[in-house]
């Protein structure tokens, strides 16, 4: 499958993700590679990107007996942001699916 | 290849690109290594599904955020800043341990001071004379006290190696993103300690007053006289 047009969709499941809680960045990387076929490694750039646009905030949180981990959170920002990309991408996924439907008839 | 070389290539690649914060990114990488490795999987089955590391820097490079020129500038003026407030603390500290040492060296000096009324050694006269069984409780009196004041100077530096570990988490904060949450500035002992402590400095305390008004009893009776000391000649 063409890796292109993958990444920006990616960005759209992490924001999916976290809307339902604040997760460390493996949890992310083994939820996504499971269900998508991506290299586990694509993620944590993904990550750091929504970071520096301002869409998810970071904070380390001590787990009992183990190093520190690094938590992910949706900023108010990145709520709104998916709140609108969410329903934009599932529009023009309908459309193309009807597009695609249509070819093979 | 193994975890180290992965991390390494990965490290070097990043660098070549100009990627700022390599340390944090390593970071996250070494996480998925140690969580993958605790589910039982091998270090060069996890450095191949992670990917090759140059396509990994590339899109770290690709996803723009440069090293981040403008906040070194800042950074150096917040060092200076928590260097500057440093001193006062790190003095605060030195006399909070100085503090400390006087109360251990309190308990020592009534230790032995206790420890010579109950066995009757006067080292060089020093020790007031007095009737033996008034003295026992006195002495068995000032061991209490020597108990509480050690007590009292494990919490002094209980409590003094909180506060530099409090403010040093706080700098660590403050110069980095990642917050780490801040330590409490009152020692944190086990449960199972903070109660042996507490007994013993509950118990060592009711000694020494229980003890203190025994012994005073016992000497003014002896002596028939409230200020038993003139009986003595303590203080001539």
């Amino acid at each position: 499958m063409n890796t292109q047009y993958k990444k920006g969709v990616l960005e759209l499941c992490v924001l999916s993700l976290l809307t339902r809680h604040d997760c460390y960045g493996y949890e992310i990387a083994e939820y996504l590679s499971t269900r998508i076929d991506i290299a586990d490694g694509t993620v944590y750039p993904i990550l750091r990107k929504l970071k520096s646009d301002g869409l998810v905030t970071t904070y380390l949180s001590e787990a009992s007996g183990g190093p520190p981990r690094k938590y992910y959170s949706l900023t108010k920002l990145g709520e709104n942001s998916f709140a609108a990309e969410r329903s934009a991408y599932l529009t023009f996924a309908k459309a193309i699916e009807s597009i695609l439907e249509e070819e093979t008839k | 290849m193994t975890k180290a070389e992965y991390l390494e290539q990965l490290k070097r690649e990043l660098n070549r690109l100009d990627v700022g914060d390599t340390e944090e990114i390593i970071f996250e990488y070494e996480q998925h290594f140690a969580f993958k490795l605790a589910d039982g999987h091998s270090e060069e089955e996890i450095a191949a599904a992670l990917g090759p590391p140059a396509a990994i820097a590339a899109q770290f490079a690709a996803d723009g955020s440069k090293r981040a020129t403008g906040k070194s500038g800042k950074k150096a003026v917040l060092i200076v800043w928590l260097t500057l407030l440093g001193i006062p603390e790190a003095l605060l500290d030195l006399a909070f341990a100085a503090f400390g040492v006087v109360v251990f060296a309190a308990s020592a000096a009534f230790g032995t001071a206790g420890a010579c009324l109950i066995m009757r050694l006067n080292i060089a006269g020093l020790i007031p004379s007095m009737p033996y069984p008034g003295a026992i409780l006195l002495g068995v009196c000032l061991l209490a006290l020597a108990v509480l004041f050690f007590v009292l100077g494990i919490y002094c530096f209980a409590f003094l190696r909180q506060f530099i570990r409090a403010s040093v988490r706080w700098r660590k904060n403050v110069l980095s993103e990642a917050a780490l949450p801040l330590l409490p500035a009152s020692p944190q002992f086990s449960p199972k300690k903070r109660r042996v402590l507490r007994t013993v400095l509950l118990v060592s305390l009711a000694a020494f007053g229980i003890l203190f008004v025994v012994g005073y009893a016992v000497l003014a009776l002896q002596a028939g006289a409230l200020e038993f000391w003139h009986v003595y000649g303590w203080f001539v």
